[in-house]
């Protein structure tokens, strides 16, 4: 069963009691509440989603509680240490995706994780490597929307026993203007409500495909490295990038790279070796898209 | 000057990566940094004389300038610990 053919009032039920807890591709999450603007939106981004059966140990666990002498104001905890005080319950749904990411980030050594979007087309993966602002998430939507497989939109799990890519596809987060550039670049796409005064402004979330999602178990190969750069009223532009220059900023942008140590410097050279390295510059998320589905077709070669 | 300790990746003649085993960290390095840290990997040797050996691979002559450029990368290497001085 998959959280979004749970009934509302039953999901609203298991959240305020023993927590409600659904698989976000190799991970469990569970969420304790009585919020139920925090369920209802759990509902529509993890609405594909399955269930974990009762008893599952899951990695992370996130409790939101109105604070007892301020219920206008609440508190969310990731294992019960406070990760955001004095929220508006308002801001609880994005404010829970920026605690899974935390939870992830912070935790999941079993993976070098990086952080870029990845997306995946006939078991072959692109990588978009970049932080915040730089334009992945929103290349990574409109990939998407073209029918690449959604494996990540925030970090990519390569696996240290085969170099493959493991997928966690969860909801694409967007931010300011993107929203709207998405809404028309991806007008059948599902995108849950906007969220105005956040840190990071107005963030909106697109609903993982339903097919990535029941493709979570699925590995890819890492086949392109793609730094994104976007930038306003740029066209698109992508030229190769020296191997070497990939691999300190892909360092740059490793969360654990320091814990892997020289296995770390072993699997990401290697990644880095197999994959041609790209940095594709843009304003024009149509014209970006074409530029990495022409990439494809040409078999890597810019 | 010596060091030890060190992985190497190069893709292109021109840059190379390099991990060094005992502090974790990861360097990018150009060519003639590359030279002159493959000759501390046989042994610790002077400045001169790392000149002497690398002149000829970038086809300069091994002149008081090159010695002293090279002197000014050991240091380099030394503050960044990809080198440091013996004896």
């Amino acid at each position: 069963m998959t959280v979004g053919e749970l009934a509302r009032a039953d999901a609203r039920g298991r959240a305020a009691g023993r927590g409600l807890a659904w698989e976000v591709g190799p991970f469990a999450v569970r969420l304790r509440t009585k919020l139920a603007a925090a369920v209802d939106g759990v509902r529509l981004l993890y609405a594909d989603f399955p269930l974990c059966d009762n008893g599952t140990v899951v990695d992370a666990e996130f409790i939101v509680r109105r604070k007892r002498f301020w219920p206008v104001a609440v508190t969310l905890r990731v294992d019960g240490e406070i990760q955001y005080d004095w929220l508006s319950p308002r801001l609880v749904v994005p404010m829970l995706e920026w605690a899974m990411n935390v939870s992830v980030f912070q935790r999941v050594h079993q993976y070098l994780m990086l952080h870029s979007a990845v997306v995946a087309r006939n078991g072959r993966a692109a990588i978009l490597v970049g932080r915040a602002g730089s334009g992945k998430s929103t290349l990574c939507a409109g990939l998407v929307e073209r029918g690449w497989r959604l494996l990540s939109d925030e970090v990519a799990l390569v696996d240290p026993s085969d170099g493959r890519l493991r997928a966690v596809p969860r909801p694409i987060s967007l931010k300011g203007r993107s929203i709207e550039v998405i809404r028309r670049f991806a007008p059948g796409a599902t995108i849950g409500p906007s969220w105005a005064g956040t840190a990071k402004g107005t963030v909106a979330h697109v609903v993982p495909p339903r097919d990535s999602v029941a493709r979570s178990a699925e590995t890819a190969e890492p086949a392109w490295v793609i730094f994104p750069i976007y930038a306003d009223g740029e066209d698109a532009s992508m030229a190769p990038l020296a191997r070497a220059q990939a691999f300190v900023r892909a360092v740059d942008n490793a969360f654990n790279y320091g814990v892997y140590g020289r296995s770390g410097f072993e699997l990401l050279s290697a990644m880095i070796g197999r994959c041609p390295c790209f940095e594709l510059c843009y304003g024009d998320l149509g014209r970006a898209v074409e530029r990495i589905e022409r990439l494809v077709a040409d078999g890597g070669a810019v | 000057m010596g060091r030890d300790g060190l992985v190497w990746r190069s893709w292109d003649p021109e840059q190379s990566i390099v991990y060094h085993c005992d502090s974790g960290d990861t360097h990018l390095v150009n060519s003639v940094t590359a030279e002159v840290l493959r000759v501390l990997e046989r042994s610790p040797c002077t400045a001169s004389r790392i000149a002497r050996t690398i002149a000829p691979r970038l086809g300069v002559g091994p002149d008081e300038g090159l010695a002293r450029q090279v002197r000014e990368l050991l240091e380099h290497l030394d503050r960044v610990g990809l080198a440091e001085p013996v004896g």
